[in-house]
C-alpha cells in the first residue's frame, strides 16, 4: 500500500440531498475518504448515517429523482465518475466496480435463473476470451455452491440465505473488479453463516487483490474485516483511521458511545437480585414437542416437521432466561406455544402448578394477563392508525375488571414515563416515533396488566447497537423495580450476556446446551455454542483496546 | 397432480353451468308464442311442444339433453332448423379473430407505452398516455364507433363503414374495441413497472452495468407481467363473450349477436350451444393464463 500512494478511489466533499415532504433534506454532507489498492475500508455507522447513500453515489444507483448529488467528486484512478455520461459510467459498473447487498433474496431477480444472472454480467461487458457459460460454473464452484452444473439453472428462491449471498458474490466477481462494495452483506444472515461469508470475501480478496469497501453497523464485522475505518453519523464522517487506533483512542464522543455499546463489556451490569433458588419455580417446562404438518405435493402426502423436540427448562421468579438460536432453531415457536398462540403436540408447561397448555376459557384469560409479549418488529407490531394511548390501553379494555375506565389515561401516562417516554406524547401516532421509541411503547403496552412474565421475541434485533443497549438497560431496570421475569429470545448471543441469568441454546428444535450465563460464556461445552460465540465475538485485541480507552 | 385436480374442477364448473343455463333459459317463457301465429289453437301449441319435446317434465328434458350431447347432438335450432352447435361454431371464430387481434395490439401497445410512462413518471409520455387511457377507458364504445364511422367512412370516405374483408375492414372495429383494454392495461403496466423499477433487483442490474433499456425490458418488464396477464385474461374473457355493440355496428356476425338473438327468440338449443362454446373457450383461457404465470414466475411453478 505504502509503495503506491495514489488511491484507487477517492471521494471528496460529497453532498447528497433528498426530496421529502418537508422539502430537501441533506443526507450526506462533506463526506470524503480514500481507498487504496488491495485494502479494506469499513464505513461504520447506524441506520440513517448516510453510509449506504455514499455507496449508492459511487455505484450510480442513487434513487432518482428523489436523491441528488449536490457537490463533490468521486475519482476512480484518474476518471471523475460523476462527470461521465451514463453509457460510459455503466461500462465501469460490473467491470471495475461491483457491489453486493444486504438482502440477496430481493436483490436477485426472481424471474431468472442464477446462472443466467451471473452470465448476464459477462454478456453485458463482452470480453474476448471469456466464455460466459464456462466462467459461470467456475465462479459458482469458487464461491462454494455445490453441484454448480445443475444449480446454475436454479432460481434464487431455491437457495438458502447464505447461498444466495454466495451467488451475489459470484456475480459481483465475474469480471474481477478492482473495488467491491459490500453493503451490510451479512446482516440478514445467521451468525455462523456470517462468518463463512466474511471468510470467503477475505479469501477472494487475497486471490484477486481487489479493494473492499465494507458498510456495516456491526463492530464484530468491522473488526474482522477492516484495515481502516471511517465512522459516520448523521451524514458526516466523524472519525477516520486505522481501526485499532480508533478502538484505542476514539476522538469523537459518538465513536466512544458506539464502542461502549459492545455488549460483552457490560457482563457485570446484570439486574439486582440474584436468582431466587428457593421456593417454587414460576414456570416449569417439560419435554415440549411441536410438529408442523407440511403439505406435500399432490394428494395427502403430508409430512411432519418437528419444530420443538423435547424442550424443557425451569424459570424462577424474578430471573431472566435467554433463549439463543439461529433461524429455524424453534425459538419463536417456543414463544408462541408458551403464549398459547399455538398448540403443542406433547409436553407440559407448569405455571403456578397448573399446566397452561391445557387452560381454557376464563382460566386461560387469567393466565394471559400474567404473561405478555414484546415482538421483534417495532413497525409491524403497533397499529399505525391507533394513538399511543389506545395502543397502551387496549389490554385494559380486553380485561375490563382491572382498572376503571376513567383511570386509564393516568395509567397510560404513568407507563410511558416508566419506559422513559414523554407522557405528553399519548395522543401521537406510532409513525411519529423512532424504532427504539416504538419498542418502548410496546414494552409499556406489555406492562399495562402488571404481568409477572414478559416474553421478548427478538425484541432488540431490529434496533441499532446503541439503541439496543438502551432498551436492554430499560428491561433490566424494570426487572429490578417490578420483580419481573423475562424469557428473552434472540439470535445474538452477546446481546443477552448483560441481561440473562441463564441461557438456553437451541438448534433444530432441541436444547443443545443450558446453564447459567457466566459459565456458558466462559466454558461453552457444546461445539455449536462455541461456534455461535466465536462467530459473533469482538476480537480480543479490540475489546482490550476499547476497555483501556473507555475506562 | 395439479393438472388433474384442475381438469376435474373445470368439468364440475362446466356441469354446473350447463344446469344453470338449461333451467334459466326455460324461465324466459314458452317459445310457441314466438314461433306460432298469435291465433294458433291450443292443439297446435300442444303439437309444437310435443314435436320439440317441451311437453316432457323439465328434468326429463334435461336428461335427454345431456344424453344427446354425449352423442354429439347439441339440439336443433327452432328458428333455423339446423344443428345449434353449427350455428355457434360458425359465429365463434369471427368473434375470436376480432378479439384476438384487438387484444394482441392492445397488450403490445400497453407494454411499450406503459413502460415508457413508468420510466419517467409525470413526464410528457406519462401525461399523454394517462390522458389517452382515461379517455379510452371511459368513452362509450357505441359513441366512439359512430363518431369514427362518421369521420373516416362518411366524411373522408377512406374506410368502409361495415362488413368483413381486407385489412381496411379491420381498422375501425379494432380501434373501437381496443380502446378500453388499452386504457386499462396501460395503467396496469405503468403501476407494475413503477414498482419493479424501484425494486432492489433493478439496483443490482444497474450495478452490473446494464443499460436502461436492458433494465426496463429485461429485468423490470418480466416481473411486471403477472398483473398484466391477470387483467388481460379478464379482458379476453369479456371479449370472447362477443363485443355485441361493436360487432353489430360494424356488421361482424359474431357469437354475441347470435346469443342475444337466440335469447330473444327463446331458441333454447342455440342459447345452450353458444354459451357452452364460449364457456369452454374461457376455461381454456384460464388454464393458459395459469400456465403463463408459471412460465413468468418460477416461484409459482413450485406451488
Amino acid at each position: 500500500m505504502a509503495s503506491d500512494p495514489t488511491p484507487l478511489l477517492r471521494v471528496e466533499g460529497l453532498r447528497v440531498s433528498f426530496t421529502s415532504d418537508d422539502g430537501r433534506v441533506t443526507a450526506v454532507e462533506d463526506v470524503g475518504f480514500d481507498i487504496m489498492r488491495g485494502e479494506t475500508l469499513v464505513i461504520l455507522g447506524e441506520s440513517g448515517s448516510g453510509k449506504s447513500v455514499s455507496a449508492s453515489v459511487i455505484m450510480d444507483i442513487l434513487d432518482r429523482p428523489a436523491g441528488r448529488v449536490e457537490a463533490g467528486r468521486v475519482r476512480l484512478g484518474d476518471t471523475d465518475l460523476l462527470a461521465l455520461p451514463r453509457a460510459k459510467r455503466r461500462a465501469i459498473n460490473g467491470a471495475r466496480l461491483a457491489m453486493i447487498f444486504q438482502d440477496p433474496l430481493s436483490y436477485l431477480n426472481p424471474a431468472y435463473s442464477i446462472g443466467w444472472q451471473i452470465a448476464e454480467t459477462l454478456r453485458i461487458h463482452a470480453t474476448p476470451g471469456i466464455n460466459p457459460k464456462a466462467r459461470t460454473v467456475e465462479l459458482l464452484t469458487r464461491v462454494g455452491i455445490p453441484d454448480p452444473e445443475q444449480r446454475q439453472h436454479w432460481f434464487p428462491h431455491q437457495f438458502s440465505g447464505g447461498q444466495r449471498q454466495r451467488v451475489m458474490i459470484a456475480m459481483a466477481l465475474a469480471l474481477s473488479p478492482e473495488l467491491l462494495i459490500a453493503d451490510e452483506p451479512t446482516t440478514a444472515l445467521d451468525v455462523t453463516v456470517q462468518r463463512q461469508i466474511l471468510d470467503l470475501l477475505k479469501e477472494l480478496q487475497a486471490e484477486t487483490g481487489m479493494s473492499i469497501l465494507m458498510i456495516t453497523h456491526d463492530l464484530s464485522v468491522a473488526a474482522r474485516m477492516a484495515d481502516r475505518a471511517i465512522v459516520m453519523r448523521r451524514g458526516r464522517v466523524v472519525e477516520t483511521g486505522r481501526l485499532d487506533r480508533i478502538a484505542a483512542s476514539p476522538s469523537h464522543p459518538y465513536t466512544r458511545e458506539l464502542l461502549s455499546a459492545i455488549p460483552r463489556l457490560e457482563s457485570d451490569k446484570r439486574g439486582g437480585k440474584s436468582p431466587t433458588t428457593d421456593g417454587p419455580p414460576l414456570l416449569e417446562v417439560r419435554d415440549l414437542c411441536k410438529d408442523y404438518h407440511v403439505a406435500g405435493r399432490g394428494f395427502g402426502s403430508a409430512r411432519a416437521m418437528r419444530a420443538l423436540n423435547g424442550v424443557g427448562f425451569t424459570l424462577m421468579p424474578g430471573t431472566v432466561l435467554g433463549v439463543v438460536g439461529e433461524s429455524g432453531s424453534g425459538k419463536s415457536t417456543l414463544a408462541r406455544v408458551l403464549m398459547r398462540l399455538e398448540s403443542v403436540t406433547s409436553g407440559q408447561a407448569l405455571y403456578g402448578g397448573q399446566d397452561i397448555l391445557k387452560l381454557q376459557g376464563s382460566a386461560l384469560n387469567r393466565f394471559r394477563r400474567e404473561v405478555q409479549m414484546v415482538f421483534q418488529d417495532p413497525f409491524g407490531s403497533l397499529n399505525p392508525t391507533m394513538e399511543i394511548e389506545r395502543i397502551i390501553c387496549e389490554p385494559l379494555a380486553l380485561h375490563p375488571d382491572i382498572l376503571p375506565r376513567r383511570q386509564w389515561r393516568d395509567r397510560a401516562a404513568e407507563l410511558l414515563e416508566m419506559v422513559g417516554l414523554e407522557p405528553a406524547h399519548l395522543s401521537r401516532l406510532p409513525h411519529q416515533f423512532s424504532g427504539g421509541q416504538r419498542q418502548r411503547i410496546a414494552i409499556a403496552r406489555a406492562l399495562a396488566l402488571n404481568p409477572r412474565l414478559i416474553i421478548c421475541d427478538e425484541a432488540v434485533s431490529a434496533l441499532d447497537v446503541s439503541i439496543q443497549a438502551q432498551v436492554i438497560e430499560l428491561l433490566a431496570d424494570l426487572r429490578r423495580k417490578l420483580g419481573l421475569s423475562f424469557i428473552f429470545i434472540t439470535h445474538d448471543l452477546p446481546v443477552v450476556r448483560s441481561f440473562a441469568d441463564d441461557i438456553l441454546v437451541m438448534k433444530g428444535g432441541a436444547v443443545v446446551e443450558a446453564g447459567d450465563t457466566d459459565t456458558l460464556f466462559a466454558n461453552p461445552s457444546h461445539p455449536y455454542t462455541r461456534d455461535l460465540l466465536s462467530a459473533s465475538a469482538i476480537p480480543e485485541w479490540m475489546s482490550q483496546a476499547v476497555r483501556a480507552s473507555i475506562a | 397432480m395439479a393438472i388433474f385436480r384442475r381438469s376435474f374442477l373445470t368439468l364440475v364448473s362446466l356441469l354446473v353451468l350447463l344446469i344453470l343455463v338449461f333451467f334459466l333459459s326455460r324461465l324466459t317463457g314458452d317459445p310457441s308464442y314466438l314461433f306460432l301465429p298469435v291465433n294458433a289453437t291450443p292443439e297446435a301449441r300442444a303439437a309444437f311442444a310435443q314435436a320439440n319435446g317441451f311437453d316432457q317434465p323439465l328434468v326429463t328434458q334435461f336428461i335427454t339433453y345431456v344424453q344427446n350431447m354425449l352423442t354429439g347432438d347439441f339440439g336443433t335450432s327452432l328458428r333455423q332448423q339446423r344443428p345449434a352447435i353449427d350455428i355457434a361454431l360458425e359465429a365463434f371464430p369471427i368473434t375470436l379473430k376480432l378479439a384476438g387481434v384487438t387484444l394482441a395490439i392492445a397488450i403490445a401497445g400497453a407494454l411499450v407505452m406503459g413502460s415508457l410512462a413508468a420510466w419517467k413518471p409525470r413526464g410528457l409520455v406519462d401525461r399523454t398516455v394517462g390522458l389517452t387511457s382515461l379517455a379510452g377507458a371511459s368513452a362509450p364504445d357505441f359513441w366512439v364507433a359512430i363518431t369514427l364511422v362518421l369521420i373516416f367512412s362518411v366524411s373522408l370516405g377512406i374506410l368502409p363503414t361495415s362488413g368483413m374483408g381486407g385489412i381496411a375492414y379491420w381498422i375501425l372495429p379494432v380501434i373501437v374495441l381496443g380502446l378500453r383494454p388499452f386504457g386499462l392495461l396501460v395503467q396496469v403496466v405503468r403501476g407494475a413497472m413503477i414498482a419493479a423499477l424501484s425494486s432492489p433487483y433493478v439496483k443490482t442490474a444497474r450495478a452490473k452495468g446494464a443499460s436502461e433499456t436492458r433494465v426496463i425490458f429485461v429485468h423490470a418488464l418480466r416481473n411486471s407481467m403477472l398483473p398484466v396477464i391477470t387483467v388481460a385474461g379478464d379482458i379476453a374473457a369479456s371479449l370472447m363473450n362477443g363485443a355485441v355493440i361493436v360487432e353489430t355496428i360494424f356488421g361482424w356476425p359474431g357469437i354475441g349477436g347470435v346469443m342475444i338473438n337466440a335469447i330473444l327468440q327463446r331458441d333454447f338449443a342455440v342459447i345452450q350451444a353458444t354459451i357452452l362454446v364460449t364457456a369452454i373457450a374461457i376455461l381454456i383461457l384460464n388454464i393458459v393464463v395459469d400456465l403463463l404465470y408459471g412460465v413468468l414466475d418460477p416461484r409459482v411453478r413450485a406451488a
